[in-house]
């Protein structure tokens, strides 16, 4: 342990210095003296002795030099010293300074916003006790893609007996009408969210109350057991002011009181990321109180996620087979599936981010891209602050030639420089890093889910200072070794100017540049395509008009079908007396919300294979849904109120093509099958009942649900002869729906109780989120990729102008020999387009080779796209028009006079 | 300069210091160097200055320790003594040596082939 020893009473010296310098002073002046004085003693003059004493020594500033190298730490005084050198060197050039740090600060910027996000979305766990542990359970079948959750009896006999995971735990959301707290309604448009949990599940996660307790098994062991709850942190601090009180006291939850017994933690928000913040949790044995359904012992419900941890000595190809082995066994049991046991199988992937590793994948390809974008615009600004650094290199030379000509060894005048480097990106990381947190949610404001959190954490910290490290060295180096390679004698002895030395460097200077704006085009065309494919997207038509709202809304209590009737009609007729309202219709399963039901059909003479017929979706609508959506009538009539009790339908485009080709399918009928008792369709017979048959009476146009989808197979049926309110409210507005939104729901809160909107949607905020991803990347894309531009017109505009300065001399000459502007002028433009030109090649032709690249984001046009291409090169070459020019304009002002006297 | 001297070996330097101090006391810099060149009958010419940074690496290890005080002609200078880890060093040390020495030796004993 000496070496900690050393090491502490070396730094310890490092505060001492100016003390211990005397102190050896001192020592070694006493050593001369006493040597001398015996000298003398021996009979030699004092002179002589002095310097007989000093020979005898050694050197003396040598023998300092060495002690105070072994007495402090070196590499940090030096560093300290060449910082502080440094830092003087950068306040006494502000504009170099201020370019540098500001182009660093962008690119770096740009890194650690696009790092926050991946980090956020990919790489932080859930703020729970050994979140790695954390796997999902998901049951996959032969042949499909997405995954399905365990129906409760399953998980019991998988939980009870399976060993590759330390425990089971299951979560699944609840949707909530009413939340009642000493009578006040707490739920209003669904803004709460509900969870069903199972009773070990606050245990399984590790977490600890915020106040109160959470359930245990014991509350909740049989099927009705545990009417209690806990509740979020949100619910608890926005509306309960984190009051205490309401321990003990009761929820009412879809009139199922339940107690609140405690508060979950302010970090956790449940174990979905990107999922709402959950308000309330309840033990999932309570299921069938809230409803008539019993969940908890169908097999066919699989409502909930399971949750494990998995053994640290259990790999998950071990526990995906046992626990498929498991759930073949119970599936066998219960000798509920017809199809062959070996499709099905169970799989554990980790949870650790809240995530299904089928949800992480297409995550990662954007933010993967995304990485690269900003990695490239960082190179951009990397080879900016390059230049600038060459540039000045040049401009030192005399000072660089005076310090090798002293005996400064070159290595150590690149740690010199490289450190100067390192403190303009560290300074550039520094600002980067406050821009980015500003920036990043400015930037995905309305695209990233709001819950995500994007407070940068040790993890983005880190990240930014290694990147800024990483570049201070990457654009450090080459011009140190370029300003360090002088020949003395020259360097000392020629004006800063001089032609011959600065040869090499003016030449990495111009690839830097062409490097800059052949990477910078790349982006352009990457961002035109995003931009463009975000447009082709948004201007696909849903079908509907797009100032429709559609509301989900459920009722309580059940009354008969003229009631319902009745009761449609009023609030038909009180929304309609709203400013702005122009068209109310409603809807059973009607097309946007989330329940629509398909049935198989029968279409007497339509060529049609029944095997191979795909479901047609049912939509129950009042008869003013066709004005109210907007749909174009292409054939026949659409509904009428006339038709309440009559077996007639309207079909959409697909519909009609589908069975009926260029057939006229007016007057035709399509047959539904008979539901039994349970709700199931029965098989068709071979006779098609009359009372299963619906006449065509009209053809609509196709709508979709979202933009990415394909048209939905609808046929329209009345509504009016259906003991159903109908769950689908539409009204069409004058205008952008949101200035009516308070109106209407202050409304239909006043209008009945019973009548409770749970979901508020416009087809607009439809179209706008089915495309989420093209405007998250269009909009980053183009942030970024005008970020290029700028920065390669910021590097070439540098470039030219130290040219015309160097050049100053020459054009004087030129000048004085006759030389007019306007020649002057083309002769510097003609130089930054060469230079232009050549990176705008090497763009186009490093985004052909890389299209394959951006092809699988892009929409109605390829990655090759002429338009875009040529867009992109008109832009670049404009603004490095404008950036040529300026110095090309000063370069014309050149009074020859100066110019010739300058040199 | 430093090239026209015999080098001292870093650690027969530490040895030669701290064997001085262990027999003769506390010492400044100047006495150690001096110490030194009589023993080795001026064979050994030892650039004083190295002295310095050696006695600054034995007091950072621990083995000397140092003093101001007055020096014989009443003048202030740093008195170096040893300390106890000082000690079992010097100790360890010339055992290493004693052995080493003695292995040379045998390779240089003339007549004898192996």
């Amino acid at each position: 342990m000496t070496w900690v020893r050393v090491l502490l009473s070396r730094i310890h010296s490092l505060f001492r210095k100016r003390q211990l310098d005397h102190q050896l002073d001192e020592e070694l002046h006493f050593h001369l003296q006493r040597e001398t004085d015996d000298l003398v003693a021996k009979g030699m003059t004092p002179e002589e002795a002095a310097i007989v004493a000093r020979r005898k020594f050694g050197g003396l500033d040598q023998t300092k030099e060495i002690y105070r190298d072994a007495r402090g730490v070196p590499l940090i005084e030096k560093l300290f010293q060449d910082v502080r050198y440094g830092l003087r060197g950068l306040r006494k050039n502000p504009s170099f300074t201020a370019v540098a740090v500001v182009s660093l600060a962008l690119g770096i910027g740009a890194n650690s916003a696009v790092f926050t996000i991946l980090n956020a979305s990919l790489l932080r766990d859930l703020p729970v006790r050994n979140p790695k542990q954390l796997v999902t359970v998901g049951i996959y079948r032969q042949g499909q893609q997405n995954r399905r959750d365990l129906s409760y009896p399953s998980f019991q006999t998988i939980a009870a007996n399976q060993k590759s995971l330390s425990e089971m735990a299951a979560s699944g959301s609840l949707r909530l009408k009413h939340v009642v707290f000493e009578g006040t309604e707490l739920q209003e448009l669904n803004a709460l969210h509900g969870s069903w949990v199972s009773a070990n599940y606050f245990s399984f996660l590790g977490l600890a109350p915020a106040t109160g307790r959470f359930f245990t098994p014991v509350d909740s062991s049989r099927v009705g057991e545990g009417a209690l709850a806990v509740i979020g942190y949100g619910l608890w601090e926005n509306r309960l002011a984190r009051d205490s009180a309401v321990l003990g006291k009761t929820l009412v939850l879809d009139q199922v009181p339940v107690t609140i017994v405690g508060v979950a933690p302010r970090d956790f928000p449940g174990d979905r990321q990107g999922a709402p913040p959950v308000d309330i949790w309840i033990p999932m044995l309570m299921q069938p109180r809230f409803d008539s359904r019993n969940l908890i012992e169908a097999r066919g419900a699989t409502w909930f996620r399971t949750l494990g941890r998995l053994k640290s000595d259990v790999t998950e190809p071990q526990a995906n087979a046992e626990l498929t082995a498991l759930y073949r066994q119970d599936v066998a049991a219960a000798g509920a599936y017809r199809g062959s046991l070996s499709d099905l199988r169970v799989e554990v992937p980790s949870y650790s981010s809240g995530l299904y590793p089928q949800e992480r994948r297409p995550m990662w390809q954007v933010l993967g891209l995304l990485m690269a974008v900003v990695g490239l615009v960082l190179l951009i600004a990397c080879c900016n602050v390059a230049n600038l650094l060459l540039a000045r290199g040049s401009a030192r030379r005399r000072e660089i030639g005076v310090r090798l000509a002293i005996g400064c060894s070159r290595k150590r005048l690149i740690a010199q420089l490289l450190t100067e480097s390192v403190l303009l990106s560290v300074l550039g990381g520094i600002l980067g890093f406050l821009i980015a947190q500003a920036g990043t949610r400015l930037l995905t404001v309305g695209v990233l889910p709001a819950s995500l959190d994007l407070q940068p954490n040790g993890r983005v910290l880190a990240f930014t200072i290694a990147v800024s490290l990483l570049v201070g060295v990457v654009f450090g180096l080459v011009p140190a070794i370029h300003a360090t390679a002088v020949d003395i004698d020259p360097a000392l002895r020629s004006s800063t100017r001089s032609q011959t030395a600065s040869r090499s460097r003016q030449r990495t200077s111009r690839i830097l540049v062409v490097a800059e704006i052949g990477l910078s085009l790349w982006l352009l065309v990457g961002a035109g395509l995003m931009l463009r494919t975000f447009q082709n997207f948004s201007a696909i038509e849903l079908g509907v008009d797009r100032n429709v709202i559609s509301l989900s809304v459920e009722t309580e209590g059940t009354v008969n079908a003229s009631q319902f009737a009745g009761l449609r009609n009023k609030l038909h007729d009180r929304l309609k007396t709203l400013p702005g309202v122009q068209s109310v219709s409603f809807s059973s399963q009607g097309v946007f919300s989330s329940s629509m039901t398909s049935a198989p059909v029968r279409v007497p003479g339509s060529s049609v294979d029944p095997a191979n017929d795909p479901d047609i979706e049912e939509s129950w609508v009042s008869a003013e849904f066709f004005q109210t959506m907007g749909l174009k009538l292409l054939l026949g009539r659409t509904l009428t109120e006339q038709d309440t009790h009559a077996r007639v339908g309207v079909i959409d485009e697909v519909v009609a093509r589908s069975y009926f080709g260029s057939e006229n399918p007016l007057g035709k009928i399509i047959y539904f099958p008979k539901v039994d008792a349970q709700n199931r369709y029965v098989p068709f017979g071979q006779q098609l009942d009359e009372e299963q048959g619906f006449e065509i009476v009209g053809v609509v146009n196709d709508t979709k649900e979202s933009v990415k989808v394909r048209p939905a197979r609808v046929i329209y049926m009345p509504i009016e002869g259906r003991a159903d309110f109908g769950n689908m409210l539409y009204i069409r507005t004058a205008g952008d729906p949101y200035r009516y939104k308070a109106g209407i729901l202050q409304m239909l809160k006043e209008f009945d109780r019973d009548v409770a909107v749970i979901a508020w949607d416009s087809i607009e905020d439809r179209v706008e989120r089915s495309v989420n991803q093209e405007r998250f990347l269009a909009t980053l894309l183009s942030t970024f990729g005008s970020l290029a531009l700028i920065l390669a017109a910021v590097g070439l505009f540098g470039v030219m102008a130290y040219a015309v300065v160097r050049r100053t001399g020459e054009i004087g000459i030129r000048m004085a020999l006759g030389a007019r502007r306007a020649t002057v002028v083309a002769m510097v433009l003609r130089e930054s387009l060469i230079l232009t030109g050549a990176g705008v090649a090497i763009g186009i032709i490093a985004a052909l080779a890389s299209r394959k690249l951006l092809s699988g984001f892009l929409f109605g046009l390829t990655a090759n796209d002429p338009t875009t291409i040529a867009t992109a090169s008109a832009i670049l070459l404009g603004v490095a028009a404008l950036a040529g020019y300026v110095p090309a304009y000063r370069a014309s002002r050149v009074d020859p006079l100066i110019a010739l006297r300058h040199e | 300069m430093a090239e026209d001297k015999t080098d001292v070996l870093h650690g027969s330097l530490a040895l030669m210091v701290l064997r001085t101090l262990e027999s003769l006391g506390p010492m400044h810099g100047w006495g150690i160097a001096r110490r030194i060149e009589q023993m080795s009958d001026k064979v050994l010419e030892l650039n004083q200055g190295t002295l310095y940074p050696a006695l600054l690496r034995m007091e950072q290890m621990g083995w000397v320790s140092s003093k101001w005080g007055a020096s014989e002609n009443n003048r202030r200078a740093k008195f170096y003594s040893i300390t106890r880890p000082g000690r079992k060093q010097l100790t360890a040390e010339a055992q290493n040596w004693a052995r080493m020495s003695g292995i040379i030796a045998r390779f240089l004993k003339p007549g004898e082939t192996s």
